[in-house]
């Protein structure tokens, strides 16, 4: 069974973010708001999450650093020594860049594919609008459609006071 | 807006004393102990630092047009006053530079070659003379940005904004490197036959730390008692993420100019950090690296210690108390008799004095203007602020 969708299209976002607010104490659930750029305190507002993915990154980042120091010392000090300059074999400084690239190396694109993967983004994916004007001048909330016909007026009633208008999507 | 900020009785005593016991230690030093050379050379050049940063700051935001910054920019501008501290000490690092500095010795320059080849650069009249074109020029392209910033208080007017857009780029770039010289010329040539062409940037990245550490400090002081009602905790938040990133900086510029110097093996390079890591001084050597990276790093890594009062006047102390240890580092080994770092009576006064007489000319300072500037017109920018 689909869900019954309702949106709402406002001209800037101040106003998104004033309706979200009222949108969200009456009852109705947001599904997500659709905005051209980054809209500062939108998240705050919709009540979203904290986003996990900074943990992801640190494990990657933890993961990679594991990997570039033991990497290397196995390397250069257990499988193929090689006298440098009379140096130890396992000389730490001179692992250290090698180490701290292969870090942001996992860090960036673990964090990177583990939202693609978290999200379903693969090439060729079809992306959702409710309305093309998304990306350029309007911004949009779209809300799930309650069972009764009095909680749907309300839901426009508060998008007008916001200076909103319901859109067919 | 906000009511101004005055220095109260109490805190008046506090700070005067503070004062009075640096100056007293000052001058006892100066009669009785050798010791007092490198100290007085280490306050100059941390309260030159911490002036120095302040406009720094002040700049890096007309030029990058950051918006966020301007609610908070009294602070950093009123840090600027603790150069005229700074002033003075380096003309009593000058008295006292044949304790100092072994390229004073002629005697010694005679019979040492790299010396010798350094002398165009080193040598005593030069050393004086650059004093004031480096504290000048810091003037010369620092005090107009103060001047626009107090003239737009009253007038409002957005041309005090651009022109201040261009006496901090001059600033930027022209005081930029009289910075990098100055370090060149005040700290390594503590140890004349050493160099390292990096210097001046790791100097660079201690003094910001320090110096935003500082601005924290007073910016929570200030906040507590209840005189910038309108910062919000997305204001600490990104004063915090500006003090992990450059510890982050500090330790990244530490281990550029370690491993280098660590991979040539070069012997007149090498030596600098054989009397620093090793012995004694080793212990200290780690601690300067946790003090200074490890610890705030730590601490400031989550989005909740970011944004919180305590956890960030904890780091910031941290890194005040790393900044010295740095400097400490930088300074002293070669200059004392022992094998051994001494701490005693006359650091410990020394640094209280530091302590008493920059928040003194700080607050002295601010309490003379508005606590924001307020017709800035990226004001309502800043205090909007989301994070």
């Amino acid at each position: 069974m689909t869900e019954r969708l309702q949106v709402a299209e406002f001209r800037n976002e101040y106003d998104l973010i004033d309706a979200v607010s009222a949108v969200r104490e009456s009852g109705v659930e947001i599904v997500d708001a659709y905005t051209p750029f980054a809209v500062h305190g939108l998240d705050k507002a919709m009540g979203l999450k904290k986003s996990r993915l900074n943990q992801v990154c640190f494990m990657f980042a933890f993961l990679g650093l594991t990997i570039g120091v033991l990497g290397q010392y196995w390397v250069s000090a257990i499988n193929w020594p090689i006298n440098i300059g009379g140096r130890p074999w396992n000389s730490l400084p001179a692992f250290m860049p090698v180490a701290f690239e292969v870090t942001v190396l996992f860090a960036g694109l673990g964090t990177v594919f583990s939202f693609f993967a978290w999200r379903k983004l693969k090439y060729g994916k079809q992306s959702l609008q409710p309305s093309l004007r998304a990306t350029n001048d309007r911004f949009y909330l779209v809300m799930k459609q309650g069972q009764q016909r009095k909680s749907n007026s309300t839901v426009s009633e508060i998008i007008h006071v916001h200076h909103g208008e319901m859109v067919d999507a | 807006m906000a009511k101004k900020f005055k220095i109260k009785q109490s805190q008046f005593n506090w700070l005067s004393g503070a004062t009075a016991i640096g100056v007293l230690t000052l001058i006892l030093g100066v009669l009785f102990s050798e010791r007092i050379w490198p100290n007085i050379l280490l306050a100059a050049w941390y309260i030159t630092g911490i002036g120095f940063s302040g406009i720094m700051f002040v700049a890096i935001h007309y030029v990058s047009n950051a918006g966020w910054g301007v609610a908070i920019r009294r602070i950093p501008e009123a840090m600027f006053s603790a150069l005229t501290i700074g002033f003075i000490l380096m003309i009593l690092v000058v008295l006292g530079a044949h304790h100092i500095y072994e390229w004073t010795h002629l005697d010694v320059v005679a019979k040492d070659l790299i010396l010798q080849g350094k002398q165009p650069w080193l040598n005593l009249p030069g050393f004086i003379i650059r004093i004031p074109i480096y504290f000048g020029l810091w003037l010369l392209f620092g005090r107009p940005i103060l001047k626009h910033s107090r003239l737009q208080d009253e007038d409002g007017d957005k041309a005090h904004t651009q022109k201040s857009v261009r006496w901090s780029a001059a600033f930027l770039y022209l005081g930029g490197i009289a910075f990098v010289i100055a370090s060149f010329d005040w700290i390594m040539s503590v140890e004349p036959h050493w160099f390292s062409t990096i210097f001046g940037f790791y100097n660079f990245a201690g003094m910001f730390d320090a110096g935003l550490a500082f601005m924290i400090i007073v910016l929570i002081f200030l906040r507590r008692g209840g005189y910038l009602p309108e910062l919000k905790n997305d204001h600490l938040h990104e004063l915090g993420r500006y003090l992990f990133a450059f510890t982050t900086f500090w330790v990244y510029i530490w281990f550029s100019q370690h491993m280098l110097i660590w991979y040539a093996n070069l012997p007149e390079e090498t030596g600098y950090y054989l009397k620093r890591h090793f012995g004694s001084f080793g212990v200290l050597a780690v601690l300067n690296i946790c003090l200074n990276w490890l610890i705030p790093f730590t601490i400031l890594l989550f989005r909740k210690t970011k944004r919180s009062e305590k956890s960030l006047l904890l780091a910031s102390a941290i890194v005040l108390v790393g900044h010295w240890t740095d400097l400490y580092m930088m300074i002293f080994p070669p200059l004392l008799d022992t094998a051994v770092p001494v701490f005693g009576l006359l650091e410990i006064g020394i640094v209280v004095g530091i302590v008493g007489v920059t928040l003194w000319v700080v607050l002295a300072r601010i309490s003379k203007g508005n606590m924001v500037p307020t017709k800035d017109p990226y004001l309502q920018e800043s205090l909007n602020l989301h994070t």
